[in-house]
């Protein structure tokens, strides 16, 4: 509760193609995080247009979506930005055995989503290192 | 079996010689063996017979010793001869030809030749001899019989070696089609295991955001009973797709016994239903005609080829990236028949690859993706089962399959 008060006036670029679960996980950030901008996108094309309007502070994004993927986004952002923080949601066989970090992304999160491990990770990110 | 062969042979050429003692008992070996003819003579009209059981070539025999004793002796020793034996027995007259006696001789089954005395030596050799070529006719039509019989054992040896190994390959056929029914059947499971997997996950996880989500909003005091029902009954819903594709599954791709009368048309729409997530991003077209299309024949088994073709359709779609993928499905009653076409605008099957696809464990794709088997059975069942056809052919954008039943 403490730390979700820490992210005012930051904000977070939420990138999901399945429309259900990015409005359910949008409508948990905003409630856990009131002081969060959160904004969305619903493909890696969409999401790397968003992160250059916005630049957002944190990002997270689903890795399998069409147009453009996950990891083809997390390069083009790191591209842009190289100490872009992004947090990837992953189903078992997303990825191969790549490590995250040879991939472009900062951590990974299961699916399905838990969001005490997903509050923890943003939590870590705006209260510690991250920013 | 040698001194048996020898026995046998070197007794073929022999002249018997029953003669009275007189200077013809002497004197006729000495003729025949100065033409090289070998004899024998013998003391008694038993011990001629018994040399004739022996083997001979010629019999010379006196009339005089004919008894009916002798006579009922010989008869019994050529009645032993084998069938292309027909032994030549030279009778040397006391009298005429027309004793009694002669008669009784040339009743013998033997090849009975009177001589009249008396007889010069040229002519009587000549007789011998040429008793002796008729000897060896017949001993080659032996020979032949031999030879025609062992031929025979060989063949028959042959036959039942082909016979067995016949049995043998029946079997390994038997136990073939058996392995691949069995792999058949655990690669449908397999692929329905993985079709479910599939339905159930983004069901899955929304339910599992939803009552996360209703904890959070209960904690920021932002919950209310119209979230609380939004979110119920969103989850009962989801919950009733998930039964149902167990149902799906259970009703349409368990294996059937019996032959039941079926809409093609429902069928096509179940099996597009069936698969619902696995086609996301694939176009999937369907025209079908107003009346029902019915056809009797196995439904589950026709409702798996349909879903194999689906698969290998979304999945070259996949591979070959197209751009826009779609598939046509067309369903029509030409006739009496059935026709299913599925196109694809994946680009085709390569020329050289067309022919295989419905061979069995023949396959494109990895050993971890794909078994081969799909195709194939499908094939046999539709084929062998519902006296159907499944065919392919290339089409200007890609591959279509079609089904008739």
């Amino acid at each position: 509760m403490g730390a979700s008060d820490t992210v005012k006036g930051a904000s977070l670029l939420y990138v999901e193609d399945e429309a259900e679960t990015r409005e359910l996980v949008m409508e948990a950030l905003v409630v856990y995080y009131p002081g969060l901008r959160v904004l969305t996108a619903a493909n890696g094309a969409e999401g790397l247009q968003r992160f250059r309007e916005a630049r957002p502070h944190l990002v997270l994004t689903d890795i399998r979506m069409p147009v453009m993927d996950g990891i083809e986004m997390a390069k083009e952002i790191k591209a842009i930005d190289p100490d872009a923080h992004i947090i990837a949601l992953t189903a078992y066989n997303d990825t191969s055995f790549l490590s995250a970090a040879d991939i472009g992304f900062s951590e990974y999160v299961p699916k399905p989503v838990d969001y005490g491990l997903l509050f923890a990770s943003i939590d870590k990110f705006f209260g510690g290192e991250g920013r | 079996m040698k001194s048996n062969n020898e026995a046998l042979h070197g007794y073929d050429e022999r002249v018997l010689v029953l003669l009275p003692e007189s200077r013809d008992a002497d004197s006729i070996p000495r003729v025949l063996g100065e033409v090289g003819v070998t004899s024998k003579l013998c003391g008694t009209p038993e011990e001629l017979c018994a040399e004739v059981e022996k083997g001979a070539g010629v019999v010379i025999i006196a009339e005089d010793l004919l008894s009916s004793h002798a006579v009922a002796c010989l008869r019994a020793a050529l009645g032993a001869q084998p069938s292309w034996s027909e032994l030549p027995i030279m009778v040397l007259l006391r009298h005429g030809p027309d004793s009694k006696r002669v008669q009784y001789t040339l009743l013998l089954p033997g090849d009975v030749v009177p001589i009249e005395r008396p007889v010069r030596v040229n002519t009587f050799v000549a007789h011998v001899q040429a008793a002796l070529r008729s000897r060896r006719r017949q001993y080659l039509v032996r020979d032949q019989m031999l030879e025609l019989e062992n031929a025979r054992e060989q063949l028959q040896l042959q036959a039942a070696s082909l016979e067995e190994a016949n049995l043998k390959l029946t079997q390994v056929d038997r136990d073939r089609e058996q392995t691949l029914m069995q792999q058949s059947r655990l690669a449908a499971m397999g692929e329905m295991l993985g079709n479910i997997s599939h339905q159930w996950r983004q069901p899955l996880n929304v339910l599992g955001l939803i009552l996360q989500n209703l904890q959070l909003t209960y904690a920021r005091e932002m919950l209310t009973k119209e979230s609380l029902d939004k979110a119920v009954s969103r989850s009962r819903e989801l919950i009733a797709h998930m039964s149902q594709t167990i149902d799906d599954f259970r009703n349409y791709l368990s294996p059937e016994k019996a032959r039941s009368t079926f809409d093609v048309t429902a069928v096509v729409e179940k099996a597009i239903s069936i698969l619902g997530e696995s086609l996301q991003g694939v176009q999937l077209d369907l025209e079908k005609p107003e009346e029902p299309v019915t056809v009797e024949g196995y439904r589950n088994e026709y409702a798996q080829a349909l879903i194999n073709i689906f698969m290998n359709a979304r999945d070259v779609l996949r591979e070959r990236g197209i751009a826009e993928p779609r598939v046509l499905v067309k369903v029509e009653k030409q006739g009496t028949r059935s026709v299913v076409t599925i196109a694809d605008n994946a680009g085709g099957i390569p020329e050289e690859i067309i022919g295989k696809v419905f061979d069995p464990y023949f396959t494109t794709k990895g050993p971890d993706k794909g078994t081969g088997i799909g195709l194939f059975m499908s094939k046999t069942m539709i084929e062998k089962n519902m006296n159907g056809s499944l065919t392919v052919r290339n089409t200007p954008e890609g591959a279509e399959f079609r089904i008739e039943v």
